[in-house]
């Protein structure tokens, strides 16, 4: 981000700007994982999905266990496996209870990017839960084996 | 977040205002005033951050955006495409002597501050206070640039010590650092070590008043040399093709604390840092050591007459830093200079150095090379807006 240069673009830059976003259904790499680790959640860890609008940096999948409590599922198609996966932000690493409850009050904030009627209302359930006893999962696949492995947070 | 669509409906717009652009001011060879609008695009690579087309409202005396596009791409971290554009919106509000307050058209988002901005000042801590009027307040905006900024907390209370006193207006100290005049790490270490940090910041002094502009003069000289090792510090050396290359994405993860107390910077990393301008090839600062640095920008003369001094001070950091927790390694940074003393001065130097255990740095750049950098950037400090 410190390269990010600005400038006034021309014609051609429009234009291309233009050609990328309309290209952005293309799936990137975390797309393709967290589609693969939504399939896995729900087809090898039996947990059903729950209304939630995805946003970028946001929680990669909301799903319900048997009991229908909450389950958050970060998904990471990386290298390193299981917690090493998990990065760290300004509000605590990825899957902290400080980084769950920061997210979840977003996701209520109707001043937010994260904001929608269906996400503000799994966030009013992580806070009055409070994020510590909200489960939290990280499924992994290696990029090279495609193995799958699955570490519980809570 | 905006649908498709939306973006879709914002980026006509936008093109609109390139093609009118192009047809008014780029084909007849012409500058637009601060008060035209103007598009503009950020972007690191292939990746587009933001999007926006700006003027200086003259009636307001606000700047206002018409097209304000924002991503937030996954692979950066979280609400990059927000800061980016806060920073363009903030620095053109000061470069046009606006109030500082920013407002946002029907076409942003509805009318709205865009989500991505409110998240942003979310993860601040600050509060926006007219959202969906689809203002931004003048003081709103300058906890946003302080935040941006990412000013230490001692250096904001002296800023705002400055700013109360009506010495240094923050918006100026972040204008500098934002317009990359100075950077962060020269910044705090000019504000923290100075009585008159103003002088610097804002460009008092013209070579008229001999004395205060040398006396700036080597308030920066100093502070561009410590820059000259953080940058040096920050990008890792590659080797390609038996050549030494820096790469322009890669940065080292580093803090850089700075004592004003010694005028020496601290540097810490989560890798393994290979210490430059030594003659220990491989003295290694491995994760979790401290590097403290002691910087004397000084000339072969001044080197002689004030090295004994030096010394003293480096006695009583060595100590100080010696009693911490953390395991730390010492040096004595000096510009090129140093090399113009004769051997038999340098070799005591680097004795008396040793006694301490600390290690000497020589900067490849000279005092002379340093100083012209010194001017330069007080020149570039005079030639834009000064409240």
């Amino acid at each position: 981000m410190g390269q990010c240069c600005g400038k006034i673009p021309s014609d051609e830059d429009a234009k291309n700007i233009r050609d990328s976003i309309e290209g952005l259904q293309k799936q990137y790499q975390g797309d393709l994982g967290e589609s693969a680790v939504s399939e896995y959640a729900v087809n090898e860890l039996g947990l059903n999905a729950e209304y939630f609008d995805k946003v970028p940096h946001g929680f990669d999948g909301v799903f319900r266990n048997g009991l229908g409590k909450l389950v958050l599922v970060e998904a990471k198609l990386t290298e390193a496996s299981g917690l090493k996966a998990l990065g760290y932000t300004n509000h605590g690493r990825e899957g902290s209870v400080e980084w769950v409850e920061y997210k979840a009050s977003l996701m209520c904030d109707p001043t937010s990017s994260m904001y929608t009627p269906d996400n503000a209302k799994i966030g009013e359930e992580i806070l009055r839960l409070g994020a510590e006893n909200v489960s939290f999962v990280v499924v992994h696949i290696d990029p090279d084996s495609l193995q799958t492995d699955v570490t519980t947070l809570r | 977040m905006l649908s498709k669509a939306e973006i879709l409906k914002g980026l006509d717009i936008y093109e609109q205002y390139v093609k009118k652009y192009d047809e008014e001011f780029r084909k007849r060879n012409k500058i637009p005033k601060n008060y035209e609008y103007r598009p503009y695009r950020w972007c690191s690579k292939d990746i587009v951050f933001s999007l926006l087309v700006v003027r200086h409202n003259r009636q307001g005396n606000f700047i206002e955006a018409d097209v304000c596009l924002i991503a937030n791409p996954p692979q950066f971290v979280e609400n990059s495409g927000a800061k980016v554009a806060m920073g363009f919106l903030l620095s053109e509000a000061y470069k046009c002597s606006g109030s500082m307050e920013i407002v946002f058209t029907k076409n942003v988002e509805g009318g709205r501050v865009p989500a991505y901005i409110c998240d942003l000042a979310l993860e601040y801590g600050i509060k926006l206070n007219h959202v969906f009027e689809g203002h931004i307040t003048p003081f709103e905006a300058r906890q946003f640039y302080m935040e941006l900024v990412g000013f230490s907390k001692p250096v904001k209370e002296k800023i705002m010590k400055l700013s109360v006193e009506g010495r240094l207006s923050p918006e100026r100290a972040c204008f500098m650092v934002i317009g990359g005049v100075w950077s962060l790490p020269e910044a705090e270490a000019i504000i923290l070590s100075n009585t008159h940090p103003e002088r610097v910041l804002m460009s008092l002094s013209s070579p008229d008043d001999r004395i205060l502009y040398l006396n700036d003069i080597l308030v920066s000289r100093s502070a561009i040399l410590g820059g000259a090792l953080d940058r040096k510090l920050l990008k890792p050396e590659l080797i390609e093709n038996g050549q030494v290359v820096e790469s322009e994405d890669e940065e080292t993860p580093l803090s850089i604390d700075f004592d004003p107390a010694y005028y020496a910077k601290i540097y810490q990393s989560e890798v393994e840092l290979v210490v430059p301008w030594i003659k220990q090839n491989n003295l290694v600062i491995k994760p979790g050591q401290q590097m403290v640095v002691m910087i004397r920008a000084r000339s072969d003369s001044e080197i002689r007459k004030f090295f004994l001094n030096d010394l003293e001070d480096l006695k009583s950091l060595v100590t100080k830093y010696k009693e911490a927790r953390i395991e730390n390694a010492i040096f004595f940074l000096t510009p090129r200079d140093f090399e113009d003393i004769p051997l038999v001065q340098q070799e005591q130097i680097v004795n008396l150095l040793q006694q301490q255990g600390v290690y000497i740095m020589v900067s490849p750049d000279s005092v002379s090379s340093l100083d012209k950098e010194a001017i330069r950037r007080l020149e570039t400090g005079r030639m834009v807006r000064q409240q």
